[in-house]
């Protein structure tokens, strides 16, 4: 009777240590994770397939600007005034319809790819039992982080197999 | 050494048990295919849309389509048509299923007769599929189901011709979808190899 009695607080004992030690090595464990946001939204493939998109359309009409600036420069040279005035003026139009397009499908390629970078960070985050991820960006808010708390690498391969994968 | 056998052949035994295809009766079957946890399914959240891709086997297009027809000839005549391709619905709605997609953030009736037109006849150059990751297949059949604003969700059915003499797909697909109307950009689902291998084998 003893003998068990002893056994039982040995047992005891020992699950108390090995709670108390899960505790403290649970608390160790990192709960902070640093993300370069400039690199993740770059490596992220939704964002370079936009970009692909985009540039083909920013292309088509970046080679009407050239060919209409050069047919100005063309009538500038031979003093036609008439051409001149009129292909000054197609030459305004283009290129302002160059840059309203550079700058929409910039915006777009922004809100579009947050919008689905957003979620899968919260995601990564509670797989990962994380309780803050900070987003370093290079503009002074992470002065300092070493490769422990930078999860950068492990986000942007998580991000991009939920893009591809469609889970 | 007899350990080693006997725990070989248990193995081997274990192996054969889990590549043997399962067996399902057509509801079943059915219900199989729609569960998310398979792969045949795949719903992709985008701050308040949902976007579902499911894939449609042949088997599972001609129950749904055969509904009390008993006549085999019938069927296998439906089946050899869809041999050599690959049948996927993609369907779309706002997550809180309060407003119809097409109605969504539309302030006319030109507008919504564009988006309208947009779905019937336009929505298919921004489907493709890359099968075994190399060949970019494109739709050869395409249907936007019409629901009359009955149900909040709309589906798009699109149907792709296989690669050479494939007789159903037997590599990795990738359905991709590019979103031109609601601003959700290119959405993605992945059928993989491995869970077409496993698709159950339908008991008439």
């Amino acid at each position: 009777m003893k003998e068990i009695r002893i056994l039982l607080i040995c047992f005891l004992m020992c699950l108390v240590t090995g709670i108390s030690l899960n505790m403290i090595f649970e608390k160790k464990q990192k709960k902070i994770g640093v993300v370069d946001a400039v690199r993740l939204f770059d490596k992220f493939n939704m964002k370079t397939e936009m970009e692909a998109k985009a540039k083909v359309k920013l292309q088509l009409l970046n080679g009407q600007v050239d060919s209409i600036g050069n047919q100005l420069n063309l009538a500038k040279a031979t003093q036609d005034e008439a051409a001149t005035k009129k292909l000054a003026y197609a030459y305004d139009y283009i290129r302002s319809e160059l840059d309203k397009e550079y700058t929409r499908s910039n915006r777009e390629i922004n809100e579009q790819v947050w919008k689905r970078l957003n979620p899968a960070v919260e995601a990564f985050g509670k797989q990962e039992k994380l309780h803050v991820i900070i987003g370093a960006n290079g503009m002074g808010s992470v002065l300092y982080n070493d490769d422990y708390y930078d999860l950068t690498d492990k986000l942007i391969e998580y991000v991009n197999k939920k893009y591809e994968e469609g889970s | 050494m007899k350990k080693v056998v006997s725990r070989s052949l248990f193995l081997l035994i274990l192996g054969t048990l889990c590549s043997c295809r399962k067996e399902l009766k057509a509801p079943e079957y059915v219900k199989y295919l729609q569960d998310e946890r398979y792969g045949f399914r795949k719903v992709v959240k985008i701050e308040g849309w949902e976007y579902a891709f499911q894939y449609k086997p042949a088997e599972m297009i001609m129950l749904i389509e055969s509904k009390g027809v008993k006549n085999d000839s019938i069927k296998n005549k439906r089946m050899k048509e869809l041999e050599g391709t690959a049948w996927f619905n993609i369907s779309f709605r706002l997550s809180s299923g309060k407003v119809s997609s097409m109605r969504y953030n539309l302030s006319s009736i030109e507008d919504y007769d564009k988006r309208y037109d947009y779905f019937l006849n336009h929505a298919k150059k921004h489907i493709r599929l890359v099968y075994g990751g190399t060949d970019t297949l494109f739709p050869m059949s395409y249907l936007f189901e019409n629901n009359y604003n009955l149900t909040p969700q709309e589906t798009m059915i699109v149907g792709f011709r296989l690669p050479g003499e494939m007789r159903t797909p037997e590599q990795n697909m990738q359905l991709i979808y590019e979103d031109e109307i609601f601003g959700n950009g290119i959405i993605k689902a992945l059928f993989k190899k491995s869970d077409l291998k496993r698709i159950p084998e339908l008991i008439y």
